[in-house]
């Protein structure tokens, strides 16, 4: 079938077709028919993710076992990143530290529930996780980086 | 900084100052960019502490270097993440500081030295019927990828155009543009569609490769299954008003200013396999749909001449409205003759009785 270039602005034209042929054009849009609101689009994964963290909670109790989910792997619609954000809530600790770009470690208004956000060197989000756990490894100084820090310990000692 | 060809990417980020926190955090993100659990990383990390860096040659051919702008927007890793820490970006005219003679001498250098074991990225279709229309120094496209392709891993066809044949390729296609796969038989090809395609499944099938030396796993189409798996349909947030039939019936009514389904105004969503609906563009900034214009399937070959950007789906295959209004018309117009013609057939009930009787 050969390319037609349709202008958007004759995509009006096709109702006026529709309806000639008796296919029956849609009834016009009633926005407030299914209660959405104007901008704000539901896909509904926040309660569901919301319920995943419950239930890694209850994993977590029951026998220590941890959780993660890839926030940026989860088709959102706009805004509900945020909102999910806003339902974790924030927590008392809150941990930052600069490595190819800015890390936060955030626990959320639920222990052991963290959110970690890494940004790229240029600032923008690269990364976003909800990590059920006691401790995130992030937090934890890791065994190489306490031996290179030991070795430079050392050495300003014996300077 | 010369940089030692046997170092490993892990190496390579200490060199940098990296701690081993950081190194983690990198790991994270490749991760994610692979599409792999966040669970996974310990494993990628086992894995980095032994990857070198790959060599990589990126030809442009038939091309707008929309997919090498779309690249340089990647962010975890950035571009040049990748390229200072991940890859050795050996030849690409657009991103290199070298040209002329020094750029080839370049490419040649890292044929010779990484033979058999280089990753080829092409992006942009091949005229194959007149491969004089695109040539790089006096060499057609043509000669130049069987000449590249012969000492390379494996090759990757970033965008449409290299993957499908692209925009060249749409009709009447003056050049005989053709999609690499139609020259190259002898080498594994991943197709990475897209016009362009999404930075993060560009990044994806490096890192993949550097990670774990092969291939990711392909679809019929030999595209990346993580990102191209799904339709957008699939994952596309606004499927719930599709599914209780609230459709945008114009660009500007109350139902596209709702955030309606865009399948009346032509969104091509049900047929396109991409990641576009979970990963979206700019860094997760939006999507085309978000933004409130259908998908046009752009990561499908023949997008171009398939179906228009703005007629729904339901219609495109059977022509527009009006055709679909006469052929139904006809249909039953046809119906209704052969039924008058059966009717006629048909005695009345009783009649074949009566007449065994006499």
């Amino acid at each position: 079938m050969p390319f037609e270039a349709l202008d958007p602005r004759d995509a009006g034209r096709l109702d006026a077709l529709a309806a000639a042929a008796a296919l029956g054009a849609a009834p016009g849009p009633n926005p407030d028919a299914c209660g959405s609101v104007r901008g704000r689009v539901d896909s509904g994964n926040v309660p569901l993710l919301l319920n995943e963290v419950r239930h890694a909670l209850e994993r977590l109790l029951a026998n220590g076992t941890t959780h993660a989910i890839d926030v940026r792997a989860i088709p959102l619609g706009p805004g509900e990143e945020e909102r999910l954000l806003e339902a974790l809530g924030r927590g008392e600790l809150h941990a930052e530290f600069e490595s190819l770009g800015r890390s936060e470690v955030q626990e959320c208004a639920y222990p052991g529930v963290w959110c970690i956000t890494h940004y790229n060197e240029a600032g923008h989000v690269a990364g976003r996780y909800v990590e059920v756990t006691f401790t995130p490894a992030l937090l934890a100084s890791p065994a190489e980086d306490v031996r290179t820090g030991l070795e430079r310990l050392a050495a300003e000692l014996a300077a | 900084m010369l940089i030692d060809p046997k170092a490993t990417v892990a190496d390579m980020l200490r060199a940098r100052g990296i701690s081993r926190r950081g190194f983690m955090k990198f790991c994270a993100t490749t991760a994610s960019l692979m599409a792999l659990a966040p669970s996974m990383t310990p494993k990628v990390a086992q894995a980095l502490e032994k990857a070198r860096r790959t060599s990589v040659i990126w030809l442009p051919f038939q091309e707008c270097t929309g997919c090498k702008e779309a690249l340089t927007r990647a962010g975890g890793p950035t571009l040049e993440n990748l390229i200072f820490d991940a890859i050795s970006l050996d030849y690409s005219e657009t991103l290199m500081a070298a040209a002329g003679h020094q750029a080839e001498e370049a490419m040649k250098n890292a044929m010779r030295d990484n033979w058999g074991n280089y990753l080829l990225l092409v992006d942009g279709s091949l005229p194959v019927q007149v491969p004089e229309y695109s040539c790089i120094g006096g060499v057609s496209n043509l000669d130049l990828l069987k000449e590249v392709a012969a000492g390379a891993k494996a090759v990757v066809a970033v965008g449409t155009c290299s993957a499908f044949g692209g925009l060249p390729a749409a009709n009447p296609n003056p050049t005989g543009a053709r999609p690499i796969s139609d020259v190259i038989k002898d080498k594994p090809i991943v197709n990475v569609s897209g016009c362009p395609p999404m930075p993060i499944a560009i990044t994806s099938v490096l890192v993949h490769y550097l990670t774990f030396g092969t291939l990711p796993e392909l679809d019929h189409l030999n595209r990346p299954k993580s990102f191209f798996g799904q339709t957008i349909h699939d994952r596309c947030y606004r499927r719930p008003f599709y599914e209780r039939g609230q459709f945008a019936e114009t660009f500007d009514d109350e139902g596209a200013k709702a955030g309606w389904c865009l399948y009346k105004v032509g969104c091509k969503g049900p047929t396109t396999y991409n990641g576009c609906a979970t990963y979206k563009w700019n860094l997760g900034a939006s999507w085309p749909v978000e933004s409130g214009h259908g998908c046009l399937g752009c990561s499908e070959p023949n997008f171009w001449d398939w179906q228009g950007f703005y007629r729904p789906l339901s219609t495109t295959q059977w022509g527009g409205y009006a055709q679909i209004g006469t052929a139904a018309a006809a249909g039953a117009a046809v119906g209704a003759v052969a039924a008058l013609a059966a009717r006629r057939k048909q005695r009345p009930v009783g009649q074949d009785v009566q007449e065994e009787t006499k």
